[in-house]
């Protein structure tokens, strides 16, 4: 009797929402988290094997998350868990997340505007402050920003192409957006090697590092969200309608994409005060 | 377990368009479904088109403009001597305000409260550009 037909009205679900079962990664990641936490302020104030805590915690974390989104993975692709209901949660789940992250870098920005509208007498009134020479906004930042732009169209061939069931271009179209990514954190480790000025040098290497340096961590998290739609996409995970994993991974991207619109445009170019 | 009382309750208090995959009006998920395909099959062709022939070449153009403003810097901070710049601020030092290379340090400079957690250099240390910190 495995006919779903024949099989009690009881086993049937009367809705279209996703009740989760017990897991056990909520709180292993959890407690990762928190070891990962622990470890770091340890780390930071050089007591001893704090080194060791923040990278056990930081494996266990990684180890976490990857077997939860495994079991999410299955739930979504194989048991038929994400319903339109289901999926239309989880956007609202991914893009509420990007709104937290947004006011992350409202702060961040705020930071920065707060140091240098008016720069203290102490910096020489000026920014940047006396002494500090700025990067040059129209050589690697520019091409930086041309690599980001165009990884947000190559991402949008993908995802046409998903959509139109033409597997070959959805894997070169989010191949080649990891290729620009990681082309621009390469580029972007360039430059924070050839700069005059390091993340000790007063507000400016603070708020230029902080801006900057968050970017580029949110960088590398969004090439790893599109690298696991690309092998998703290889291993046969999505359809034309149902990749909502690809979805997510663009969305944030796009978010990435436009913080970097106006780094550019604040830190790198206006920040500069036209020395160049 | 689930009881019959509840189910109808539920059911009839939303919407099934909401509730269902397939109640939408099957007409009007199918077009709306057709639309997309329809949509994603022209774009398509036109994102491909402005992947390979707008972003690569204008990425390449740029790397090779780049390429040669750093190389026409770096032949420029050779001949100069110095490549760390800030020296024509000279003047303006007090006694505090330490000189390296004919750099001015001033207050705000270089500090250091304590050593980093790997050593007393920043992480992106570089000894031909930056002034390194004094050991501890």
């Amino acid at each position: 009797m495995t006919n779903a037909v024949s099989q009690p009205r009881y086993q049937f679900q009367f809705h279209p929402f996703h009740l989760v079962e017990a897991s056990p990664w909520p709180l292993l990641t959890a407690n990762a988290t928190l070891s990962m936490m622990i470890g770091a302020v340890l780390y930071f104030n050089g007591i001893a094997h704090g080194s060791t805590l923040v990278t056990l915690g930081f494996l266990a974390t990684l180890f976490a998350f990857i077997l939860w989104f495994r079991d999410v993975t299955t739930e979504g692709t194989y048991l038929g868990d994400h319903t339109l209901m289901v999926q239309k949660g989880l956007t609202m789940g991914v893009s509420l997340f990007i709104v937290t992250e947004i006011f992350l870098f409202l702060s961040i920005f705020w930071a920065y505007f707060h140091s240098s509208l008016a720069p203290t007498v102490e910096l020489g009134s000026q920014w940047p402050p006396v002494g500090v020479t700025a990067l040059n906004p129209m050589t690697v930042p520019l091409l930086n920003t041309v690599l980001l732009l165009s990884s947000g169209a190559t991402v949008t061939y993908a995802h046409h192409a998903l959509i139109e069931g033409n597997r070959r271009a959805a894997i070169v179209g989010a191949g080649l957006t990891i290729l620009l990514a990681v082309m621009f954190t390469a580029l972007q480790g360039l430059e924070y090697m050839e700069a005059d000025f390091t993340i000790a040098d007063g507000v400016y290497g603070s708020c230029f590092f902080f801006s900057t340096g968050f970017h580029g961590f949110h960088v590398i998290i969004g090439t790893t969200f599109i690298a696991v739609a690309f092998f998703r996409i290889i291993n046969y995970h999505f359809t034309a309608e149902h990749h909502m994993g690809l979805e997510s991974s663009i969305l944030y991207w796009h978010f990435v994409d436009v913080v970097w619109l106006f780094l550019y445009a604040a830190v790198y170019w206006w920040g500069s005060d036209g020395v160049f | 377990m689930f009881r019959p009382g509840l189910a109808l309750q539920l059911t009839r208090a939303v919407p099934r368009r909401f509730a269902s995959t397939v109640a939408a009006g099957e007409n009007e998920f199918v077009a709306k479904r057709a639309a997309m395909r329809e949509h994603a099959t022209q774009t398509t062709d036109l994102w491909k088109k402005i992947s390979f022939f707008v972003c690569i070449p204008g990425i390449a153009v740029c790397a090779l403009w780049t390429y040669k403003a750093e190389m026409a810097h770096k032949a420029h901070a050779a001949h100069a001597g110095n490549h760390a710049g800030g020296g024509d601020h000279g003047e303006d030092a007090t006694d505090e305000e330490a000189e390296h290379g004919g750099r001015k340090v001033y207050s705000y400079m270089n500090i250091r409260n304590k050593p980093f957690p790997w050593g007393m250099q920043t992480l992106f240390f570089n000894p031909e550009i930056n002034i390194p910190a004094e050991e501890q």
